[in-house]
Parts: C-alpha cells; structure tokens; sequence
C-alpha cells in the first residue's frame, strides 16, 4: 500500500486530470466525490511500481473512466445533466467554452473520451484504444463520429488545427 | 478548435473541497489499513463463537424481519398496484386494486426483488401494455411507520420517478408524496389507492355531489383535472354518469388477493 505522502502526491498532480474524467460522466457533485476518493484509493491500494509519470496518469484516466461506468451502471443513475448540477462550487467559464462544453456533454459516453483523451491530454488513437481495450479502428471511428456531431453543434467549425 | 478545446477543459479543475475530503478520507483509509492485526486469542475466539450462537438463534428473528412489512409503495397511473416493502428494500407482498394491476401484476414476478428495480419493470410493463398515454400522471404515494425511513425511501423514489419521466420525454407527469397511516387505512377501506381516495375528497369538496363510488372508475389524472374544471367553472355536474373517455378498469367487484 502506498504512503500518505504519495497519496498527497498523487492528489495534488492528478486531481485536475481525474476531475475532468469525472466531469464528462457523472451528473452531480455527490458521485464526483464518491468516485474521486474511490479512483485514489485504488491507487493506494495498487502495489505495482509505474514505469513513469506517463504510466501513472494513464492508469488513473483509466480506472477514473471504469469506476464512472461502475457507479453509472447502478439504478437510475442519470448522465450529465447540465454544468450547474456538477460542480460544488460554480466553475468559471466563458460563454464560448460553456458552448463546447455543452456540446461535448450532449455527445455518448464512449464520445467523450476519445474527444477528451485525443484532443485535451493529446493521447494517439493507439494509446487511447490501449487505455479503453478497444481497437484502433473503433477509436479512429469514435473521433470520426464524435467530430461531426460536434461540428453540427458548434456551427461547423474545423477541428483539426 | 483545437486550442479552443483546451481551454474549455482548462476551466475544470478539482475543487479544493473535492481535495481536501480525499486527502482526509484516504488518511483514514491508509491508518485503517495499518493496524497490525492482532494474534488471535481465547478472549477473541469466545466473542467469535458467542457471535455465532448469536446469529444462529436470530436465524428466526431475522426470516421474521424480513417478511415484516417496513412501507407501501403506491403506483397509480392506471392500472393501480401496491408495493410492500421490507426493512432490506425488498419486495415482500403486492397488490392490485383493479383488474388492471392484476393484469400487470400477473405478468410480472417482483417478490424479493430491491423496490427500484421493481418500480422500472412495473412501469416498464405498464408501459408495454398500453396503458401510458400522453400526459398520464404517474401518482406514487409512499407509507411508513418512521420519519427519517420517509424521508430516505422518499428521496429516492422521487429520484427513481423523475429518471423514468425523463426517459418519456417529459410526456409523463408525476406525484410523489408521503401520506399517513390512517390516510392509506381509509384508501384500503374503498380498495383504492391513497392517492386517488385523496384525489376525490379533494373533488368532493368542490362538487359535494361526487362519491368515491362514481370516480373509482376514474384515473387520478382524471379525477384531477375534474377538480381543476370545476374549480374552473363553479359548479357541479353528473360527474358519476359520464362515462367519457374512460381509462379506469373494471372495478366493480374485483377484490385481488392481498399477499
């Protein structure tokens, strides 16, 4: 088992990253904060040296995505409803940011980490089909899928500057 | 875009509320998981075989609790059925108050299953069956003995209603109140769910020419919007002789089993 001292740590580096995870599934404040002790916990808990900080990240993306379905996976656990809903305090955002949020939380689940994973923490389409044991094909298909349904709801513009 | 996208995320960060409660929960989570253990000793081992006689002779108490009735959940859309609920959360007796609900009811088998999980096949069913329309009202009362067992099973179940509304699109409407024991005593004197024996004294206060006997036919939304009409427009009418458009079962002398 881990240390307080690496629990600290790994709070302070990755909490950020594990929030934004959390951000893109879960519908309230309540499961964000269940969810969250729960991802650091296991990582307390996971005995197994990481090769680097790299490593270290993505295994927390991972079990941040895997412990959301778990807890959405349970009776009439709604998906996120709107950005008010999900924060315990208000987030600061402007209203073009709020627009692309918006949009993103409209998207399917499976949408919204590739979208998040490729274009936000910049992860290849392999080491994102890696990280969700899906394949390359189906990642390059979500990306494909997910861009047009944020292009229709964000006026057309090109994602790929 | 792309830029634009990193600085929508870049807005979302972890709260320093959301920290602080891990850190804590994980300091106790780390000492917790510390404590050496301790050898194993007379003392220990007499608790240990004391816990079991313990648990062996509660076998029967707790069969006992288990088929003891800890709330009723009413549905009463229509068709109208009861829920019995144990302290577990489980299904231990229902009922139907119209040949409706037995209809639903006989095709359903929620004995032993958790109340939510109950509640999504019984609306599901209800659903399939033809019986939701447009603007139905989903009326669910809830009864129990204890305060803080209300206000639990309350919040939940107002949860659990508002989900499956949302996934109607917001066609559906919903009721979901408390009501007292002597209220669902009266109810179960007509055969009627609480909420419709509420809906009609409501109506009767406004048409006193109405009775229970000629609304049990009605739904709780009609019954309802009877109220608002007359409230409307000021006057009685021969509210029993209008069959109209009629959604309520058949009534008349059914008398479902209650288990």
């Amino acid at each position: 088992m881990r240390s307080e001292a690496e629990a600290n740590s790994a709070v302070e580096k990755y909490a950020d990253t594990v929030r934004r995870v959390c951000f893109l599934h879960l519908g309230n404040y309540s499961d964000v904060e269940d969810v969250f002790q729960e991802v650091f916990l296991k990582y307390i808990l996971y005995d197994r040296p990481f090769e680097s900080d790299a490593h270290e990240k993505a295994w927390l993306i991972r079990v941040a995505i895997n412990c959301c379905k778990d807890l959405l996976k349970s009776f009439f656990r709604r998906n996120v409803s709107s950005l008010e809903d999900i924060a315990a305090e208000p987030f600061y955002i402007q209203d073009e940011s709020k627009e692309i949020l918006d949009a993103i939380l409209k998207l399917p689940d499976k949408y919204r980490n590739v979208i998040y994973l490729f274009y936000y923490e910049g992860y290849t389409a392999v080491e994102i089909a890696n990280m969700l044991n899906k394949s390359e094909n189906t990642i390059y298909t979500w990306l494909s899928r997910a861009k047009s349904k944020l292009k229709d709801a964000l006026g057309g513009e090109s994602f790929d500057e | 875009m792309t830029n634009k996208f990193k600085t929508a995320f870049d807005c979302i960060c972890a709260e320093d509320k959301l920290k602080e409660s891990a850190l804590a929960y994980l300091q106790d989570e780390i000492q917790k998981r510390a404590k050496p253990r301790s050898r194993v000793s007379f003392r220990r081992l007499a608790a240990v075989l004391s816990s079991v006689v313990i648990l062996i002779l509660s076998g029967v108490f707790s069969y006992n609790l288990y088929f003891t009735p800890n709330a009723y959940v009413d549905v009463d859309i229509n068709p109208s059925v009861e829920l019995t609920i144990n302290l577990f959360d489980r299904i231990i007796g229902v009922y139907a108050y119209n040949s409706d609900g037995e209809d639903i009811l006989s095709k359903l088998d929620l004995k032993h299953k958790n109340y939510e999980e109950a509640l999504i096949s019984l609306i599901t069913t209800i659903d399939k069956n033809g019986y939701i329309q447009d603007n139905s009202l989903v009326s669910v009362t809830l009864q129990t003995g204890s305060e803080s067992r209300e206000y639990k099973l309350l919040t939940q179940l107002e949860d659990d209603i508002t989900a499956i509304i949302s996934a109607y699109n917001d066609v559906l409407q919903a009721d979901v109140f408390a009501v007292s024991g002597d209220t669902r005593e009266e109810a179960l004197k007509y055969n009627i769910s609480p909420a419709k024996y509420l809906a009609i004294l409501e109506l009767m206060d406004i048409d006193p020419t109405v009775t229970v006997e000629s609304c049990r036919g009605h739904s709780v939304g009609e019954i309802k919007q009877m109220t608002r009409e007359r409230h409307g427009s000021g006057h009685s009418s021969d509210f029993g002789n209008n069959g109209g458009d009629h959604h309520g079962g058949n009534e008349n002398g059914y008398h479902g089993g209650r288990e």
